[in-house]
């Protein structure tokens, strides 16, 4: 935006008016950061702590079999699933192209990259437009991820995502730490479940 | 503002109340980590870094951000940014805007600005959407309901949403916040929301929500706007680990927040994302050696809740978009004449700068605040006249032992009036202690006499005087 470039050079001329010195941050030292001896286990706990539910299966079958004992599930009527191995859903999402289409949507099933044990967050990473909708706008959310797939803390968790090229590509791209159901406490600090985004959250571990 | 709070008793009470419990929950977080105050000590020195190098740093944040399909825009002053936002809405015919927090759109007043111009901007955040329906600004950065009263949000809902009448049940209202807004993001033709960290390296920005309301606002339209203070600048990707390990367990005692989402980019090709960078005073404030470390804010709201102060008058108090300890030392620098009274509500006792996860030395600032006041000659004679004599009296010790002597006597023989009046502004809503018979001095000089050796400081007895 050209328009608003005597902005900018103002802005920046400011900035660098008088010279501060900047002494170099060193990098986190890991022997101070906590461990865990069972990282699954401090997930499953603060994660359920949160309001998310998290299962650990054997196999995708098993998925179905525990999203079939809920009352939400049974009853709902737009499934969209990104593992069909899974639950195979009713919704398919490779045919629409406009977000708002999702606006019925009741569950999601989408695979998630890794765990972080310290908090209960997930990282999803969708691939389009449609996906990443899905997560936000759906009424109740099924993650899968492998329990091996879990680091300790948001360090190691950075760390995964640069190896994995995360913020190095060439265009778009967007990922999500999602940490249980919506919530707010906007109210005298009453906890509700089901702000705007999903009303309950599943993660299943697989092995 | 803060009289009227402060007098309704029940009211400062429970707003003290459930912001300490905020606090506490804060308190719980920080203890189940075992490296947190290395963490703090970390997220100063990322941050006193990245304030010294922002220039450099926006830059490459720019250079990346366009890369990646971004359009950038600067400026200098909230109408410069409120203009920019306004353009890009008006070239895209968009009369339904979505929001999410962002204090920094509440600073520029943009909201106002827009509805003038024929936009319908709905704040998305539930505290904010409640505010919003009220006529009222946020009077917390993180908690912008938290002085309204349930039973208040049920008649606001029941106006403005059709609830029921004298329905007060937060799940039932928030329930019916949700199908409302609903509707809001999925006819909305834009989104804006604010900026928690915006990477330098990468070009991405980050957001932080518990309600998923910056996800679905844009997520659905195809054109987001997100407005950021250029000291939301950090240089890596790593540097996110330190502020989202701090983040929610300073400002609301969770481990992380719901949603911590990265944007890299507009969401496809066929939508655009524009990137606004505020000033708005911000370089003014960093040409300050003593006010600079308070860019490295990032806005968790910690030293709100723990400050006796705010919790017991509330932040409409403070006059001004930030309130509590961080505001008090932010507004005066944009108008010092305006906000002169802020520093002074300070008690000093440090509660603010032990909670800071980026160490901000906040009580230091306010306690400068008054140095530079002074300076300018910014003080009233109110402040000024007492000090003076102060200093008189604790210059002569005999002169301070005989004033003292008086006080004593006066406080007992006189009525209540000459010392609680319209004129003593200390005195509105407090009382003055009861006034001890003796001095320290005496106490000490008779202790000595009756134990025969040292004096053991009895603080019952020597509080017998005192009503608290
Ligand atoms: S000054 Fe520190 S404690 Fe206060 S809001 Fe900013 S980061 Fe949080």
């Amino acid at each position: 935006m050209i328009a608003h470039s005597s902005s900018r050079q103002r802005i920046l001329d400011r900035l660098r008016s008088i010279p501060i010195e900047a002494s170099e941050v060193e990098p986190i030292d890991p022997s101070r950061l906590v461990r865990y001896d069972d990282p699954v286990a401090k997930f499953t706990e603060i994660l359920t702590l949160i309001g998310g539910a998290v299962h650990e299966v054997e196999h995708l079958g098993q998925v179905r079999e525990i999203l079939g004992t809920l009352p939400e599930f049974n009853s709902a009527r737009h499934i969209a699933s990104l593992i069909p191995a899974a639950v195979e859903g009713n919704f398919h999402c490779s045919q629409v192209d406009d977000p708002h289409a999702l606006a019925t949507l009741d569950w999601a099933i989408v695979p998630g990259e890794f765990g972080v044990a310290e908090n209960g967050a997930v990282w999803v990473h969708p691939t389009n437009l449609i996906e990443r909708t899905m997560l936000f706008i759906t009424q109740h959310l099924a993650v899968v991820i492998s329990r091996t797939a879990m680091v300790t803390q948001m360090h190691d968790a950075y760390q995964r995502l640069r190896a994995a090229g995360f913020g190095s590509q060439s265009g778009s791209d967007f990922g999500v730490f999602i940490c249980g159901p919506s919530k707010t406490a906007d109210i005298e600090q009453s906890l509700v479940i089901g702000a705007h985004g999903c009303r309950t959250m599943h993660v299943f571990l697989t092995p | 503002m803060a009289r009227d709070f402060v007098t309704n008793v029940q009211r400062s009470r429970w707003h003290d109340g459930a912001l300490w419990f905020v606090r506490h929950k804060r308190d719980v977080q920080a203890s189940s980590i075992p490296e947190w105050e290395y963490l703090r000590q970390m997220a100063s020195k990322i941050k006193t870094s990245a304030i010294a190098r922002s220039a450099e740093l926006l830059e490459q944040f720019e250079q990346n951000a366009q890369r990646l399909g971004a359009v950038v825009h600067w400026a200098s002053d909230a109408a410069e940014h409120n203009q920019i936002v306004y353009e890009i809405l008006h070239r895209h015919d968009v009369r339904r805007l979505v929001k999410s927090k962002s204090m920094l759109t509440e600073e520029c007043h943009l909201n106002g600005f827009l509805e003038e111009r024929g936009i319908e901007v709905v704040d998305t955040d539930l505290g904010e959407r409640i505010v919003q329906l009220r006529g009222e600004p946020p009077s917390h950065i993180v908690l912008p309901a938290i002085h309204i009263k349930k039973e208040e949000v049920g008649e606001t809902f029941h106006k403005h949403l059709g609830t029921e009448e004298g329905a007060s049940d937060p799940q039932y209202l928030a329930e019916a916040a949700r199908q409302h807004l609903r509707n809001k993001f999925l006819r909305a033709e834009a989104g804006l929301t604010g900026v928690n960290f915006a990477i330098a390296e990468t070009g991405g920005i980050v957001v932080c929500t518990n309600e998923g309301n910056a996800d679905l606002g844009t997520a659905l339209p195809p054109v987001h706007i997100a407005s950021m203070g250029l000291e939301k600048i950090i240089p890596r990707l790593e540097d996110l680990s330190v502020f989202t390990r701090l983040l929610a367990r300073s400002a609301t005692g969770q481990p992380i927040t719901t949603y911590t989402s990265h944007f890299h980019g507009p969401r496809d090709a066929a939508s655009e994302l524009h990137i606004i960078i505020v000033d708005n005073g911000r370089t003014e404030l960093r040409q300050s050696e003593t006010f600079r470390p308070a860019l490295g804010c990032i806005r968790c709201g910690a030293c709100m809740n723990t400050c006796p102060v705010f919790r017991r008058s509330g932040g409409h108090s403070y006059g001004a978009t930030v309130p509590g300890p961080i505001g008090s030392v932010l507004n005066p620098s944009n108008d010092s004449v305006r906000h002169k009274s802020l520093p002074y509500a300070c008690s000093l006792c440090g509660s603010c700068t032990d909670v800071c996860p980026v160490k901000i030395p906040l009580h230091h600032q306010l306690l400068a605040w008054r140095k530079e006041f002074g300076k300018r000659g910014l003080l009233s004679i109110d402040k000024t006249l007492p000090m003076k004599a102060a200093s008189l009296l604790f210059r002569h010790p005999r002169l301070y032992r005989a004033a003292g002597r008086i006080a004593r006597a006066a406080m007992q023989t006189l009525p209540r009036f000459v010392f609680v009046n319209r004129f003593n502004l200390w005195s509105r809503d407090r009382e003055l202690p009861a006034p001890p018979e003796e001095s320290f001095t005496q106490w000490y000089a008779r202790s000595r006499k009756d134990s025969g050796n040292h004096a053991q400081v009895n603080a019952s007895g020597y509080n017998k005087n005192h009503r608290n």
